[in-house]
């Protein structure tokens, strides 16, 4: 069974009340949840806290979702939603100078690449961090998750135009906080 | 990731998409799991009136929520030429007034004979678990589908 079959059968079998249907959709869909949240948030814990909330969430309105966007884009909107929550929930911390550093390339390290990978995802992310939240959600979503404009806008809830414009301005402002690292 | 010339965001976006999923996954998986089995979504519940083998009415009573009801009624009525897509149960006062069946079938089968064949299995499910009441039961054949296994679940 293909992979659409299987989501449209456990959908189905989910919203009739069968909770073991309902884990199937957590494994299908919750592994792309946890990795947007966690580079969302910058924080594997506090990205836990959104996607259990978000499923939970699910699981009761189940039945209002109605088929007309995607599954997995409803999902990533519920998610989305958590970790906005979330962030405002948190008092604003100014941000680390150790977490600035982050975006400059490390002196004199050892430039073998596996170093160099993990430094660069580890100053993006922290350039990540630095872009207003709907600039990072939008960039995630296109670049990580490899979403279409359409299915952003539609978990965003946001214009296909806006999402061109939020991701154009993301994109020049991480490439100018990583031009350190060419 | 082979060093190269393309710009240090490309290099560090590819990078982070290629990174493998976090082991926190298996325990967060579980802590929603969890989560859900705690969480009950609303629910009607149906005072159900059994009756014996015999057709004695059973002493007690029993209260039955609507949930289980629509995962009987689908345990029922599927089949691997069509499955339940929705049960709308209508309760007053805890009794079963009606009952709206939506079902999906595969193309090529009798669609007529099926919505009778479901109306039995509904009515025999609801006369085991609710006791014998007599319930107009709506059969809604809402989709037609090719794949069989978008039916059945399985991979046939």
């Amino acid at each position: 069974m293909n992979d659409d079959a299987r989501e449209a059968t456990l959908l189905r079998d989910a919203r009739l009340g069968d909770r073991t249907a309902f884990d199937g959709i957590v494994q299908m869909h919750g592994p792309q949840m946890f990795r947007f949240a966690t580079r969302m948030l910058g924080s594997e814990h506090d990205a836990r806290d959104a996607v259990q909330d978000a499923f939970v969430s699910a699981w009761k309105d189940l039945d209002s979702f109605q088929g007309r966007a995607k599954l997995s884009t409803w999902l990533l909107r519920l998610t989305h939603r958590r970790a906005v929550d979330l962030q405002r929930k948190r008092k604003p911390t100014p941000v680390e100078d150790e977490q600035l550093s982050l975006t400059l390339p490390p002196k004199g390290d050892d430039p073998l690449q596996r170093v160099l990978e993990d430094e660069l995802v580890r100053a993006l992310q922290a350039a990540l961090l630095l872009l207003p939240r709907q600039q990072r959600a939008v960039w995630l979503l296109r670049e990580i998750e490899q979403l279409s404009y359409d299915d952003i806008a539609e978990t965003l809830n946001l214009t296909t135009d806006s999402v061109r414009g939020l991701l154009h301005r993301s994109r020049s402002t991480l490439a100018e906080r990583m031009a350190s690292w060419r | 990731m082979a060093l190269d010339d393309s710009s240090p965001l490309e290099r560090a976006s590819q990078a982070m998409r290629e990174q493998p999923p976090s082991d926190a996954w298996v325990d967060l998986a579980v802590s929603i799991r969890e989560a859900v089995r705690r969480t009950t979504r609303r629910t009607v519940h149906v005072t159900a009136e059994p009756e014996d083998v015999d057709g004695n009415p059973l002493s007690s009573s029993i209260v039955v929520a609507d949930r289980v009801l629509r995962l009987l009624l689908r345990d029922e009525i599927n089949t691997p030429a069509r499955a339940l897509t929705d049960a709308a149960i209508l309760v007053e006062d805890g009794a079963v007034q009606a009952l709206r069946v939506e079902i999906a079938c595969v193309y090529d089968v009798d669609m007529v004979r099926e919505a009778e064949q479901v109306r039995g299995a509904a009515r025999r499910l609801l006369t085991r678990v609710i006791g014998p009441r007599e319930v107009p039961i709506d059969v809604h054949v809402v989709d037609l589908l090719d794949d069989v296994s978008q039916i059945t679940g399985s991979g046939a």
